[in-house]
């Protein structure tokens, strides 16, 4: 069964086509990757999934149903690439239950899971970097959803924690059969974890295993000029 | 004889005492939502009104009511257009002192002691005072507990919480309405431009030296007892004005929280 499906998918914001003509399609349990430039619509995509964009043109399936009523059934978990400004108080723990739909011994469950107890009683604003980005990830988890939409999750984290995050994923969908939909800029990142690659500017310029579109020539087409590819360490003992 | 025995002085401990239990948790989202200007602006919007009531020869808490409203209602729409606050409430904020001004000249020679509005007076709270502040009181906590979840929700991320079904303008919209009347019933107590005091530091001390949203509010909640209670009886110990102590008290506090509270 397709976690996400869009048919000729149009969005137009303040008079601009931010998509086009989108047709894409991503089965339950996959790590799938959309990437592409800046502006290029990736964070747009992702919105038309959860349904908080309204396509002008064409549509979307969650689950073979409207976005909302997948977000309302709490099938669906966002992480948003903006890091929250708030100056609102709040523990590792507390951020995981700040949707208050899950008790704290799921919080701590989901804490557990991404490695993160341990700092539950701490200031979510002290954390690192990738502390903070696993406590984000365990309040998207903790909701149990059968589908994660991570907005840029790699953003402002070292490599390190970068790798670690993306093994944590791999894991989890692995461990429950969730599916993942992340944006990045990290080429390397993209090609090493995924399933399916989304190349996305306006238009889908190509989409398949990532072996297939992120060769040089289509990255250089996507971005519009030359790139390279840099594959994170292991990468060859994972996918020999 | 205990200052208790006099009615001018119950009605003010009592005015204290409904203060202190609904604008500490006011307070705190009011800081932690970055709104400190913007309820800065609002009370100061107030001015305007009292001087329309004065020129349309009404009691002035309607026209502080009309005008506080109406400038919160701009505010959350033009917060909903995408306006930073804080630009909307630089504007308004001048424009309706402004508009008072006008207002007033208009008027001419006026009878109604502006100077009680402005700065307060909680010693002349009359018992018609104390149940507007009462009902304002009740519809604060209600409002803030029963969107607790939602308002510390879209108040840790607007974007996650409206892509999780928090309607976060209407929320928004709704709490700046719920802050132009604590400010318009707090009028006669501490004044409109000493009000943006109560309606920040309470919340700025929690925000600052708590690490959870509880002990944020707890915190606020006992600045906000310390600053009121120990104002007003400072006020009356040393015959002071009693809104300037209560203000002075809150802001010792706040400086002393700077010092002595390192994150």
């Amino acid at each position: 069964m397709n976690a996400v499906s869009a048919e000729n998918l149009s969005v137009d914001l303040g008079g601009r086509t931010v998509l086009s003509d989108i047709n894409m399609e991503v089965r339950e349990g996959w790590i799938a990757g959309i990437m592409g430039p800046n502006g290029g619509g990736k964070t747009t995509l992702l919105r038309a999934i959860l349904g908080t964009i309204k396509p002008s043109a064409g549509l979307v399936r969650v689950f073979g149903g409207e976005p909302r009523d997948a977000v309302k059934r709490g099938l669906v978990g966002y992480l948003p690439q903006r890091q929250s400004r708030s100056l609102l108080p709040l523990t590792a723990l507390e951020v995981v239950m700040i949707m208050g739909r899950s008790s704290k011994r799921e919080a701590l469950a989901a804490l557990e899971a991404v490695g993160m107890a341990e700092h539950a009683g701490r200031s979510f604003w002290e954390l690192s970097g990738g502390q903070a980005q696993r406590v984000s990830l365990a309040r998207v988890m903790v909701s149990k959803p059968r589908l994660m939409l991570l907005d840029e999750p790699s953003t402002g984290i070292d490599t390190v924690s970068q790798e670690d995050f993306y093994r944590l994923l791999l894991k989890l969908r692995d461990e429950t059969g969730v599916t993942v939909i992340m944006t990045s800029h990290d080429v390397g990142a993209i090609s090493s974890y995924v399933d399916q690659v989304f190349c996305l500017n306006t238009r889908l310029h190509c989409h398949g295993p990532a072996s297939a579109c992120l060769t040089r020539d289509r990255l250089s087409e996507l971005y519009g000029r030359e790139v390279d590819i840099v594959r994170h360490q292991g990468w060859e003992d994972e996918h020999p | 004889m205990s200052i208790l025995e006099f009615p001018f002085a119950r009605n003010a401990l009592f005015g204290g005492l409904i203060m202190a239990v609904f604008l500490p948790l006011l307070s705190f989202f009011v800081v932690t939502r970055r709104l400190s200007f913007t309820g800065v602006g609002i009370s100061h919007s107030a001015f305007g009104g009292l001087a329309l009531g004065v020129l349309l020869g009404i009691n002035p808490v309607w026209g502080a009511v009309a005008v506080s409203i109406l400038v919160a209602l701009v505010m959350a729409e033009a917060s909903r257009r995408g306006v930073p606050e804080d630009t909307t409430t630089g504007v308004l904020f001048a424009g309706t002192m402004a508009l008072g001004a006008v207002l007033l000249s208009l008027a001419g020679g006026t009878r109604v002691d502006l100077w009680t509005y402005l700065f307060g007076n909680i010693l002349s709270l009359s018992v018609p005072d104390l149940v507007l502040l009462g009902a304002i009181a009740v519809l604060n906590l209600v409002f803030l507990l029963l969107f607790l979840r939602k308002l510390l929700f879209s108040t840790f991320d607007p974007e996650l919480a409206e892509a999780h079904g928090v309607k976060t303008g209407l929320l928004n919209a709704t709490l700046l309405l719920v802050l132009a009347l604590s400010v318009v019933a707090c009028m006669r107590a501490v004044g409109v431009v000493l009000i943006s005091g109560l309606l920040v530091f309470p919340g700025a001390i929690g925000a600052r030296v708590a690490k959870s949203h509880k002990a944020g509010i707890l915190f606020s909640y006992l600045t906000g007892a310390v600053a009121i209670l120990g104002g007003l009886g400072l006020s009356f110990w040393l015959n002071l004005p009693s809104g300037a102590s209560i203000i002075l008290v809150g802001t010792i506090i706040f400086l002393l929280s700077l010092v002595f509270w390192r994150k």
